[in-house]
C-alpha cells in the first residue's frame, strides 16, 4: 500500500498518505512509546547482545547522507539516545559510563513477540508473566497450547479492568474451558485497573495526534490506575533489592523517579518527562553571557536535545507535547485556516505538531505545489512556508535537499534493503493451511521465511483432512472481548455463531440457526450456524472452496452466553515480518450436530 | 469536488421545544381544547442506504430509556432481540435480498420502531382516556399512568409496533425521545448513529434532506429510490429513504400501503357513537327486566368470610 501511494504521488500531500485502521484507539501510542520488545521510545532500538558499547551501538546508526548536501535526520540519533538514557537514569548516567548504556537490556533474539513469549512458557523457560491490558487466552492462536503454557508458569499477574479469560484460565467452565484445576499450580494475581474513561492522559491516533483526555468517571471498587500499580511494584521491588541485595540491581534501583507522590505518578508529570527537560544551563556559543537552554525548563522540541548529557527526554518524537507553552495535547481550538484540513491548533501532532509527514513532497523540485488547489507548503525564495510545519529545514533549498529526510538518500523508497525478513518486494504465498497448493510455487508451503516453532508444523492440517477455509472477523455490535462484559452489547449479539454459504449448508445438510461442530487439527468448537447469502464459495485454482466465517467475540466470562473464539482452531504461526498470527486463513471441517438440551 | 453536487451533512442542531398539555392535538378516548399554538412538525429520517447495521441506535435507545433487553440466543439472523419488546423500542431488521435485475445481493437493514403517524391508529383504538396523546409537532406518546394494558393499540397500529409489558401490563413503544426533544436534544438513536443514517429535524428540513439523498441514490443507479411517508396514515413523523421505494415490503415487510384497520375506524367513527348509545340504552332495559325477574343480589355469609380472608391476610 505504501509503495502504491508513493508511486501515485500520494505521500506528503493533503488527503494522501496511509491511514492504518488500528484495532485499538492507542496502538499508535503503543509503538511510539516503544512497547514492542525490540524498541525503546521514539523508534530507537534495543541494543543486541553484540553491541556491548554505546560506540558499537551508534556505529550502525550514524546514517550519513548518501548524496551531497542531503539532510539525514537520523544523524541526530545520539542526541535522542543520550537524552533518553538521561531521562531514565539521570545523574547516574554520565559521559564516563556511556550514559548508563550498560543498564539497557540487550537482545539475544530479534524480538520477544507474544508468540515467542508463549512458546518459551510452553517450553517451561519463562516462569512469570505480567499481562497488562490484554487477553492472550482468546487473542493468540492455538488456545490448547496457550492453556498448557499458562499452566506451566509459576505466577501470572493480570492487570485489567475486566475479569478476563486469561485471568481465569485455571477455572473449569465445562466444555468452554475444560481444565483440570487441581493440576494447575500457577499462582494467579488479578489486579483490577481503571478503564480509559476513568483515566486522564493522552491517546495517539493513527494520524499521530496526541489528544489529551480527562477522567469521565470514578473507578469502581478497588480498581487502580496502571501507573499507580506500576509505581507500587517498582517501589516495593526497589525496597526489596535495597534490603536483600541481588544480582545487578542498578538498572532498577538507580532509576529516576521524580514524581511528587512516588507511589502515584500523575499523567501530566509523565507527559512532561516524555517531552524532555534541561538538566544544566547551556551557554550560547556566540555570546557567553547568554544561555540557550536554562536548567529546569521544559525543552521546546527535540531540536533542543543534546548528546552531552545536558538534556533529558523520554521519547524524542513526542518532544514538544508538553513544553513551556503548557500541555499542547489539551488544545481544543478547531480553527482550520483556508480549510486545508490541517487543524493545526487542535491537540498536538508528532513530530513538532507537523500534520502531514514528508510534506515537502507536496511541492515540485522548484518548490511550487504540485496541485495548486491543494497547496500545503511552498518555497518563497528564501524559506519554506505554508499551512503546515515544514518536514525539512526551513531554509533547505528545494533543488538541493530531497524531501525524505529520514532516509540518507533523501528520496522515498519503493523497497527496503535490510529492514524486513520478507522482502525486498512482497511475494504471494498461500497460508500455511491452504485449500490449494501455491499456484506460483507448488512445493512451497506457507511463507518460507516465516518462523515456525518446533512442534507447531506438525499441528498444521491439510486440505484432505480439513477441506474448508476458515476466517475470523469482528462484528459491529462488539469490541474485541471487552463489550461482552456489557449487558447492552451482550443483548445485541448474545451468542457465538459461525457463518456458512447456502451451498455448503445444502451439501452438509446444515440448517440455519441449528448447531454445528467446527474443528481443525488443533481444536474443536460447537456453535450455532448462520446460513447466509453473504458468503459464497470461492473458486481457487479451479477448485470450489467453501468458507466458514468465525466471529471472535465470545468466551467464558462476561454477560453473553458462553462460547468459543476462533483461536481454539487457529495455527501457531505469524507473518514473516512482524509475527501477526495467521487468523485470516486456516483449515477446518464442519458437521451438523444436535444442540445441547436447553 | 468529485461529486456532481454537494452532499451536505445533515443538521445536527435541534431547537428546544417545550412540550406541554396545551400542545396536545389528540388525546385517546377524550377530547382536548384546540391548542393555542402550532408547533413546527418534526420528523426523524432513516436513510436505509446509509445504515451499516451496527445497532448503535438500539444501544443508545436502551441507555437513554434506561431499559435492558434480555441476553437471548442466536436464532438464525442478526436480529437481536428477535423482535421488538416492551424494553426494546427499536430494532434493526436484516434482510438478504437478491436484486432480480442486477443479481446482486443487497443486505437491507431497516430500523423498525414507531412511525409516529399523523393519523395514529394506536391512539384511535385506545379506550383509556389520555393513555395515548399526540402533540401538534407530530409526536405520538404513551402516558403510562393512564394505560390499562388492553392491547387495543397493538391491534390499531398498522406497523405492529407497541408491546405490552408482562411486568406492569402497560403498552410501550418509541417516544421519539420526547423528553430529549423538550430540552433541545435530538433522539438518542440519531445522536448515536455513526453514519448519519438517522437524522432529526423539522419535517420540512427532513423532506429536503431526503430529496438530496434520493437524488444521490438515483445518480448511483437506484432509479426507484424514494421517500417512505405513507399517505394511508396521512404521513408519518418517522420517514425512510429507501433505495427501492417501489417495493417497501422487501425491507422486512414494511407495509406497502399502511392503513388503520377498518374495525378501528368503525369503533371510533361517528356512527359508533350513536350505535354505542343505543347499546347502552338496551343494556339498561335488559338490566331492569333482569331485576324484575331475579330480584336484587344478596350477600351470603360465605361471601363475607371470603372477602375478609382475602382483604385481611393476617394483617392488623
Amino acid at each position: 500500500m505504501a509503495m502504491l501511494q508513493l508511486i501515485l504521488g500520494n505521500i506528503g500531500v493533503r488527503g494522501g498518505g496511509m491511514n492504518a485502521l488500528r484495532g485499538h484507539s492507542n496502538i499508535q501510542g503503543l509503538t511510539d512509546l516503544g512497547l514492542m520488545s525490540n524498541l525503546i521510545p521514539g523508534y530507537l532500538t534495543i541494543p543486541t547482545e553484540k553491541e556491548t558499547t554505546l560506540d558499537a551501538y551508534m556505529s550502525t546508526r550514524g546514517f550519513k547522507p548518501l548524496r551531497p548536501n542531503q539532510m539525514s535526520y537520523w544523524q541526530n540519533y545520539k542526541k535522542f539516545m543520550v537524552s533518553f538514557l538521561k531521562s531514565m537514569w539521570g545523574d547516574n548516567a554520565t559521559a564516563d559510563n556511556s550514559f548508563a548504556y550498560d543498564y539497557l537490556p540487550k537482545l539475544d533474539v530479534p524480538g520477544y513477540d507474544v508468540l515467542r513469549a508463549f512458546e518459551l512458557m510452553f517450553q517451561g523457560k519463562m516462569n512469570g508473566y505480567v499481562c497488562q491490558g490484554f487477553n492472550p487466552l482468546l487473542s493468540f492462536p492455538n488456545r490448547k497450547k496457550l492453556t498448557t503454557a499458562l499452566s506451566k508458569l509459576k505466577f501470572l499477574v493480570v492487570m485489567d479492568p475486566l475479569q478476563t479469560e486469561t485471568a481465569r484460565f485455571w477455572q473449569n467452565h465445562g466444555e468452554y474451558n475444560n481444565v483440570d484445576t487441581a493440576s494447575i499450580q500457577t499462582e494467579v494475581i488479578e489486579l483490577p485497573t481503571t478503564c480509559f474513561a476513568e483515566d486522564e492522559g493522552s491517546l495517539t491516533n493513527s494520524g499521530r495526534w496526541l489528544q489529551w483526555h480527562w477522567a469521565g468517571a470514578t473507578p469502581p471498587g478497588e480498581a487502580q490506575h496502571d501507573t499507580w500499580i506500576m509505581a507500587q511494584l517498582f517501589l516495593r521491588l526497589k525496597a526489596l533489592y535495597q534490603k536483600e541485595g541481588g544480582a545487578y540491581s542498578d538498572p532498577l534501583t538507580q532509576l529516576v523517579w521524580p514524581y511528587k507522590d512516588p507511589g502515584a505518578p500523575k499523567p501530566d508529570e509523565i507527559a512532561k518527562e516524555i517531552n524532555g527537560y534541561v538538566l544544566a544551563d547551556v551557554p550560547d556559543p556566540n555570546d557567553t553571557t547568554k544561555t540557550i537552554l536554562q536548567k529546569g525548563k521544559q525543552v521546546v522540541s527535540f531540536a533542543a536535545l543534546r548528546d552531552d548529557g545536558t538534556t533529558a527526554c523520554g521519547c524524542w518524537i513526542y518532544s514538544g507535547c508538553f513544553n513551556e507553552a503548557g500541555n499542547n495535547m489539551a488544545r481544543r481550538d478547531n480553527k482550520d485556516p483556508d480549510d486545508t484540513g490541517a487543524f493545526p491548533t487542535w491537540s498536538w501532532s508528532w513530530p513538532v505538531n507537523r500534520r502531514i509527514l514528508y510534506n515537502r513532497a507536496s511541492a515540485d523540485m522548484t518548490g511550487q505545489p504540485w496541485d495548486p488547489t491543494r497547496k500545503l507548503l511552498w518555497w518563497d525564495g528564501a524559506k519554506w512556508t505554508g499551512y503546515d510545519v515544514p518536514d525539512i529545514a526551513p531554509t533547505a533549498k528545494p533543488d538541493v535537499v530531497g524531501p525524505f529526510i529520514m532516509n540518507p538518500e533523501g528520496t522515498g523508497r519503493l523497497f527496503t534493503r535490510a529492514l524486513m525478513r520478507d522482502g525486498p518486494f512482497p511475494a504471494h504465498y498461500e497460508p500455511f493451511e491452504s485449500p490449494i497448493a501455491n499456484p506460483l510455487a507448488p512445493k512451497v508451503r506457507g511463507n518460507p521465511v516465516a518462523r515456525v516453532f518446533k512442534g507447531d508444523m506438525e499441528q498444521f492440517g491439510d486440505a484432505k483432512e480439513f477441506p474448508y477455509a476458515a476466517t475470523s472477523y469482528r462484528l459491529t455490535e462488539h469490541f474485541h472481548f471487552w463489550t461482552k462484559h456489557a449487558q447492552i452489547n451482550a443483548s445485541l449479539q448474545p451468542e457465538f455463531f459461525v457463518e456458512i454459504s447456502e451451498q455448503l449448508a445444502a451439501e452438509k445438510s446444515i440448517k440455519n440457526g441449528g448447531w454445528v461442530r467446527v474443528w481443525s487439527k488443533r481444536g474443536s468448537v460447537k456453535a450455532k450456524v448462520y446460513v447466509t447469502k453473504r458468503i459464497l464459495p470461492l473458486t481457487c485454482d479451479g477448485k470450489t472452496v467453501h468458507i466458514v466465517g468465525i466471529p471472535l467475540h465470545w468466551g467464558f466470562m462476561g454477560a453473553t452466553k458462553k462460547g468459543f473464539g476462533p483461536n481454539s482452531l487457529t495455527p501457531y504461526v505469524g507473518d514473516a515480518n512482524i509475527e501477526t498470527p495467521e487468523y485470516k486463513a486456516f483449515l477446518v471441517d464442519i458437521e451438523p450436530i444436535t444442540g445441547p438440551v436447553a | 469536488m468529485a461529486f456532481e453536487f454537494e452532499l451536505p451533512n445533515p443538521n445536527t442542531q435541534n431547537p428546544k421545544v417545550d412540550l406541554s398539555e396545551a400542545d396536545l392535538v389528540r388525546r385517546s378516548a377524550s377530547s382536548v381544547p384546540a391548542p393555542t399554538r402550532q408547533l413546527t412538525p418534526v420528523a426523524k429520517l432513516i436513510d436505509v442506504s446509509k445504515c451499516i447495521g451496527c445497532k448503535a441506535c438500539q444501544s443508545a435507545c436502551l441507555e437513554w430509556n434506561d431499559k435492558r433487553a434480555d441476553v437471548g440466543v442466536f436464532a438464525g439472523s442478526y436480529d437481536n432481540p428477535a423482535d421488538l419488546t416492551p424494553n426494546m423500542f427499536t430494532l434493526m431488521r436484516f434482510t438478504e435480498w437478491v436484486n432480480p435485475e442486477t443479481k446482486n445481493l443487497e443486505w437491507l437493514i431497516r430500523k423498525d420502531g414507531c412511525m409516529h403517524c399523523e393519523d395514529p391508529g394506536c391512539l384511535k383504538a385506545c379506550p383509556a382516556p389520555g393513555a395515548i396523546v399526540q402533540y401538534s409537532n407530530g409526536i405520538v406518546d404513551f402516558v403510562h399512568e393512564n394505560c390499562i394494558g388492553c392491547g387495543y393499540c397493538v391491534r390499531g397500529c398498522p406497523f405492529n409496533i407497541p408491546r405490552i409489558s408482562q411486568v406492569d401490563n402497560k403498552a410501550y413503544k418509541c417516544t421519539l425521545c420526547s423528553d430529549r426533544i423538550a430540552v433541545g436534544q435530538g433522539p438518542a438513536c440519531a445522536k448515536a448513529c455513526p453514519t448519519h443514517a438517522i437524522t432529526f429535524g423539522t419535517k420540512e428540513e427532513m423532506n429536503k434532506h431526503a430529496a438530496e439523498r434520493i437524488k444521490d441514490l438515483k445518480s448511483r443507479g437506484y432509479q426507484n429510490a424514494g421517500l417512505y411517508d405513507p399517505p394511508g396514515v396521512s404521513g408519518t413523523h418517522v420517514m425512510y429513504v429507501l433505495h427501492h421505494a417501489d417495493k417497501p415490503e422487501i425491507y422486512a415487510n414494511l407495509p406497502n400501503n399502511p392503513r388503520i384497520s377498518p374495525i378501528v375506524e368503525l369503533w371510533k367513527g361517528t356512527a359508533t357513537k350513536y350505535l354505542g348509545l343505543a347499546a347502552m340504552g338496551l343494556m339498561v332495559a335488559i338490566g331492569f327486566v333482569h331485576h324484575l325477574v331475579e330480584g336484587p343480589n344478596t350477600v351470603k355469609r360465605e361471601d363475607e368470610e371470603a372477602a375478609k380472608r382475602l382483604a385481611g391476610s393476617g394483617r392488623p
